[in-house]
């Protein structure tokens, strides 16, 4: 018994603090088509978030659930850094494109850059490094880590939706191995400054060069649930 | 107080939320930009007897890296071009923000300039324009606003922002992400180009636009001339720009209405373009993603008052996972469009054309970025082969001229091919012997064809 004792007793030095808090939250998700809640190419992405660890970054598990197409329901959970760097170094190592739009907007500094007046503007250049799963064959592959560069800029509130804020993007891709590819991003993104999260995200990723009509993504994002806001 | 989901609905219905100077086989094309290039095609069409030489694999680190969508020029003999990446270990990457450089025709490289990343350019790409012994050219992000730069770079590595693109501006943005490269138009003493986004279109997101034309002096005053709007219009624009008899001629990736290649949204399959220098435009052809093709991704070339391109997907052979591997189109300035040849991809033929096609005594000679005979290439999508370099006639006679091995000899080639005494120029952006994952990319010459 003493020694179960201190094997608890050392398990709870080794973390340091208290078990992390876990915040849920539920996206549908329309991918090529709008976030609905029927239809080809909708599902919800439910999101838990822990942490912080150690270095600062937040452990983020992702889990698509597509409604009218046949798919697995695989769990892809990577660590997401302040600065919007993600990194997925457990098996399946790999994020399907609603997780590759939403988890670096997780980052706790992402919209750190975003004024009190909404209407500022600034950039995040940020790494993910998995394979790029998901629906796009465009992007299928091996892990590997992608160089991202994206400047955002804050457009004011939305009308009749105080406190969310209206962020335009626009981003570049590029694969540092593999066959170094290339894309584009643009994105609309709606942020809730009082909950710290996207509400509603919309994200045109582009191969460069177009090679198939899968080289070309569209996704919707739009925030359903969110454990944090039962303790309002 | 936490806003609810009905609310945030509500506020995304509220909706809220010239003689081009490219003087040479190819007047209009900005490709080569220079006198240097000699139209004296010396060589017969054949296929046989063609050799590739790998000139210079690029190290990569404090040397150039990934050449892409490369056209090199030439002056007094010497080539000149930029990389994407290189010159350092910049930009976030650890593969440095992108060189420009200068090699003889016999491989000797050396770096003019490395760029530096914001407030300087990052990810050169789209080849350069000289004019009186100036460098000019764009990067794809960096500058002010990081979505790009307008640059000039001296012989001697002197280099100038002269516009960063992606000022907002009434109803949207300036240019996002110069791509295809400038042409310089002699008659008015302007450059223009394309941006892959900006422009006050929507394109399905309520910002960022759907790419812009633009004209810029040589001192970097620039001007917008025509806001892409999707839908009919065309979106998406990565070549570069012809000019011919005081008219502009481009293509876009994607638009020009139709339900067809959208991957399940209507975004179309793309369109070729003209435009008036004072901004007047019009679609003269929409791609349907059939027989015709899908996705031009380059640039046009102007060859006896007909203008030939190629479209990276689509096509009448059933290749590339039947999707078509892409074509080679011929249009009328009246708007008459022609397939004159569909890619059959690999092994015997390429796949996913992507560049300007260069003329050389009426044969027109490009590259694919993958198809060709190698086996050790296979794209994400499972288009196979690490790309071909091609010559086929007005008529659509095609042949291959040169599979891609990877490893030491290049891979992807995603540039356009320079002519200049009998041999044509290339780059590769991957493969080689460099230090980069899959090789840092080729500089490369290909005679006897």
């Amino acid at each position: 018994m003493k020694t179960i004792g201190l094997l608890l007793a050392a398990l709870v030095g080794l973390s340091g603090q208290a078990p992390a808090s876990v915040r849920h939250l539920v996206y549908q998700f329309g991918y090529n088509t709008k976030a609905a809640s029927a239809g080809q190419g909708t599902g919800t992405l439910t999101v838990d978030i822990s942490g912080p660890v150690a270095d600062g970054g937040v452990m983020v598990s992702g889990t698509d659930f597509w409604w009218n197409t046949v798919r697995p329901r695989a769990t892809n959970t990577c660590e997401v850094y302040p600065n919007g760097n993600v990194k997925c170094s457990q098996a399946p190592y790999a994020l399907s494109s609603m997780q590759l739009t939403l988890f670096p907007l997780l980052a706790r500094n992402f919209f750190k850059g975003l004024s009190p007046g909404g209407k500022s503007s600034w950039e995040r250049n940020y790494h993910v490094s998995a394979a790029i799963v998901a629906g796009a064959a465009g992007f299928a592959g091996q892990p590997s880590t992608w160089n991202c560069d994206f400047a955002l800029q804050g457009k004011g509130p939305v009308a009749n939706a105080a406190p969310l804020i209206l962020i335009t993007a626009a981003g570049t891709l590029n694969q540092q191995s593999g066959r170094s590819l290339k894309a584009t991003s643009k994105q609309s993104i709606v942020y809730d400054p009082a909950a710290k999260v996207p509400a509603i995200v919309r994200d045109i990723r582009t191969h460069i060069p177009m090679r198939s009509v899968y080289s070309n993504d569209s996704i919707e994002l739009k925030l359903m649930k969110d454990s944090n806001s039962k303790k309002s | 107080m936490r806003t609810s989901a009905s609310t945030l609905i509500a506020a995304l219905l509220s909706g809220a939320i010239l003689a081009a100077c490219g003087a040479n086989s190819v007047l209009s094309s900005p490709t080569t930009g220079l006198a240097a290039l000699s139209r004296s095609a010396s060589g017969p069409y054949a296929s046989h007897g063609v050799t590739e030489n790998v000139l210079y694999s690029f190290a990569g680190g404090s040397d150039a890296e990934h050449p892409t969508n490369e056209a090199l020029i030439a002056v007094n003999g010497t080539l000149y071009g930029d990389t994407e990446q290189g010159g350092g270990s910049g930009c976030g990457s650890g593969d440095g923000c992108g060189t420009v450089f200068a090699m003889s025709t016999s491989g000797a490289e050396s770096l003019i300039y490395s760029f530096k990343g914001k407030p300087d350019g990052q990810y050169a790409k789209g080849g350069l324009v000289e004019r009186s012994g100036v460098f000019y050219g764009t990067t794809q992000v960096g500058g002010q606003y990081g979505y790009g730069t307008f640059f000039k770079v001296t012989t001697a590595g002197k280099e100038t922002v002269l516009h960063s693109f992606g000022a907002v501006v009434s109803g949207g943005y300036d240019g996002i992400y110069p791509y295809g490269g400038l042409i310089y138009v002699q008659a008015d003493g302007k450059f223009y180009g394309t941006t892959i986004y900006g422009g006050t279109g929507s394109c399905g997101t309520s910002g960022s636009g759907c790419g812009t034309v633009f004209s810029v002096t040589p001192s970097g005053k620039e001007t917008v001339l025509h806001n892409f709007t999707g839908g009919q219009d065309g979106e998406l624009l990565t070549g570069s720009l012809l000019y011919s008899n005081g008219k502009i001629y481009g293509t876009t990736q994607l638009g020009g209405g139709g339900s067809s290649c959208g991957n399940s949204s209507a975004v179309g399959c793309g369109t070729l373009f003209s435009l008036s220098t004072s901004g007047t435009e019009k679609v003269l052809y929409s791609f349907t993603g059939a027989s015709d093709g899908a996705f031009p991704s380059g640039g046009l070339i102007d060859v006896s008052g007909t203008l030939y391109g190629m479209a990276g997907s689509g096509g009448s052979a059933v290749g590339c996972n039947g999707g078509g591997c892409g074509t080679v189109f011929s249009l009328k300035t009246s708007g008459a469009f022609k397939a004159i040849y569909s890619f059959q991809g690999a092994p015997k033929d390429g796949a996913s054309p992507f560049g300007n096609l260069t003329d050389v005594n009426g044969v027109l000679y490009g590259t694919t970025e993958d198809g060709g005979a190698s086996s050790k290439c296979t794209t994400s999508a499972g288009i196979t082969g690490c790309g071909a370099a091609f010559g086929v006639t007005t008529s659509g006679k095609e042949k291959m001229l040169h599979s891609f091995k990877d490893g030491t000899d290049g891979a992807t080639p995603t540039g356009t091919l320079l002519y200049l005494n009998g041999i044509l120029y290339g780059t590769t952006h991957n493969g080689g012997s460099g230090s980069c994952s899959n090789g840092c990319g080729t500089a490369y010459s290909l005679s006897g064809f």
